[in-house]
């Protein structure tokens, strides 16, 4: 696959994504609920992985949560990384319970682990897009 | 044990497997497969089935269903490219097997075929993709989540987490490796390594380290499957296949679902025994795919050998490498001899169950279990073969 040499590369947004992204814009994370089974989901779905039901609606989740799993980016595979190296990328796992994806960021002297608590950030990309980063919050792991 | 096998592999043909770019995947391809037919003592008209596993970074161009032209098969009953991810090349074998059975083709080729190394970019550049962690979201896009290496390393830090283990762990699977490798002469790395060498390693994406990876080639490797009651008429010892299983768990983001280390291999190993008559416990050695040290220790566990989260002490306590309890991926594996993708665990384990493994030869090789898997873990196929 090519991808652009400059810049953050912003995906093709598919339709059943596209209320992620609206929300990302407007500093929400949207995630998704199934209408009969109530289970939530991590968005961009158009069935629910519970229980099959194709009637799922979109609810702002409280954009807290803690981190699932994380990895740190020691080799950049992109020109735009090459100065940025080393960066935490984490699947967040959200207090509803669906999981996302962000860069983790902290203040000076800040540890974080897989258990730590974050919190829903936003950036501005390439001077038009908000991007969803998320921000260790002091405290004990849950 | 008195039991019918399913279908036997009768061929085997494997191209040099190189570090540089010589020609495309197509031509490997044919290479390979005359190779393959030739061990079998057969000609191109005998062959009636042909299924291609085209490497998962190349175009559909590179391996497409004209390979049958390229490689002059005119009689073929059965002809598909099988695309199931790294599982590929197992569910070949299987599709092979099914078709035997119900009649539908005698002698089918499968053969695989890549070339991530190229004249204009590195083998780095050529596994460096989005990895797809977020289904339709796409978001891996925008956060630099680049390379398989990263969807493995996420695998990775979990399970360390979640089990309370650390590097060490991934250490032992590639120091088994590397083991092995110093007895196959086709592997590509075979000077010794320790744990000091590991924890030298450079990381790439945290928690995995370069000797945590992958060694990719250019190359191809194919085989010839047959109906198991024909299979002593030709020149090879026949390396039977006894049982088979795929397990696909799906990718669940929620709480209360680990895909990311507990995964349909155990769906995959469950059929596959069942269907041989056997368990865990009768399996003689291993070989899987390996494509990061993580992977064996995911695997060890979900096919059965051990509970989740002790691959490591299982391993310290019974051994995987040479002279070990439960032999796994005897010729080196992905990390230390080749990684031809599926085709790797595949190709090892017919030189073992021929005896033609040198200086790595395992004995008693009634049930070996053969596996595969595809994306970041979540496509797995599994065969049990035996001699």
């Amino acid at each position: 696959m090519e991808y652009p040499k400059e810049g953050v590369i912003w995906p093709v947004v598919p339709d059943v994504a596209k209320p992620f992204y609206n929300g990302m814009q407007q500093h929400k994370v949207l995630i998704q609920q199934c209408l009969a089974c109530q289970t939530f989901q991590a968005p961009g779905r158009i069935t629910c992985d519970h229980c099959g039901n194709n009637k799922l609606e979109w609810i702002e989740a409280k954009g807290t949560g803690i981190i699932y799993s994380y990895v740190v980016f020691h080799r950049s595979f992109h020109p735009y990384y090459d100065d940025k190296v080393p960066y935490t990328v984490a699947l967040v796992e959200l207090d509803e319970g669906p999981r996302v994806m962000g860069h983790i960021e902290t203040n000076s002297g800040q540890e974080y682990s897989v258990g730590s608590p974050v919190r829903a950030c936003y950036k501005t990309i390439n001077d038009k897009n908000e991007l969803l980063y998320f921000q260790v919050l002091d405290g004990d792991k849950s | 044990m008195s039991r019918d096998p399913l279908s036997a592999v009768i061929g085997l043909g494997m191209t040099e497997l190189r570090r540089d770019y010589t020609v495309a995947s197509w031509q490997l391809a044919v290479e390979a497969i005359g190779l393959a037919i030739d061990d079998a003592g057969l000609t191109h008209q005998d062959i009636d089935g042909l299924l291609i596993n085209k490497s998962p970074i190349e175009d559909l161009s590179a391996l497409p269903m004209d390979l049958q032209d390229y490689a002059g098969l005119s009689r073929l009953n059965l002809l598909n490219v099988v695309e199931a991810e790294g599982s590929s090349m197992v569910q070949t074998l299987q599709q092979a097997t099914m078709a035997i059975k119900s009649g539908l083709a005698k002698k089918i080729v499968c053969v695989f075929a890549d070339t991530p190394l190229r004249p204009d970019i590195s083998a780095a550049e050529s596994f460096a993709i989005a990895m797809p962690m977020m289904g339709q979201l796409g978001i891996e896009v925008a956060n630099g989540f680049y390379s398989a290496i990263a969807a493995y390393a996420m695998a990775a830090q979990r399970y360390l987490a979640v089990y309370d283990r650390t590097t060490d762990d991934f250490a032992a699977v590639a120091i088994a490796n590397r083991q092995w490798a110093m007895l196959n002469p086709l592997a590509k790395i075979r000077k010794p390594m320790t744990l000091e060498d590991h924890h030298a390693s450079p990381w790439l994406v945290e928690p995995l380290r370069m000797l945590d990876c992958a060694y990719p080639v250019n190359g191809s490797i194919a085989v010839v499957v047959s109906e198991a009651s024909l299979a002593k008429e030709h020149p090879q010892p026949a390396a039977y296949i006894y049982g088979m299983g795929q397990g696909h768990a799906g990718n669940i983001n929620r709480r209360g679902f680990q895909p990311e280390i507990e995964t349909g291999a155990r769906m995959a190993g469950e059929t596959a025994y069942k269907m041989a008559g056997i368990t865990a416990s009768d399996i003689k050695a291993c070989e899987f795919y390996d494509a990061f040290s993580i992977s064996t220790l995911v695997n060890l566990e979900m096919y059965g050998f051990c509970p989740p989260g002790q691959a490591a002490e299982f391993i310290a306590e019974k051994g995987i490498g040479p002279g070990g309890e439960l032999p796994v991926n005897t010729g080196g594996g992905h990390l230390s001899s080749y990684y031809m993708q599926g085709a790797t665990p595949v190709s090892e384990a017919i030189m073992q169950l021929r005896n033609r493994a040198g200086e790595r030869q395992l004995s008693q090789l009634d049930n070996m279990l053969v596996t595969g898997y595809g994306g970041r873990m979540q496509f797995h196929a599994a065969l049990i073969m035996g001699q």
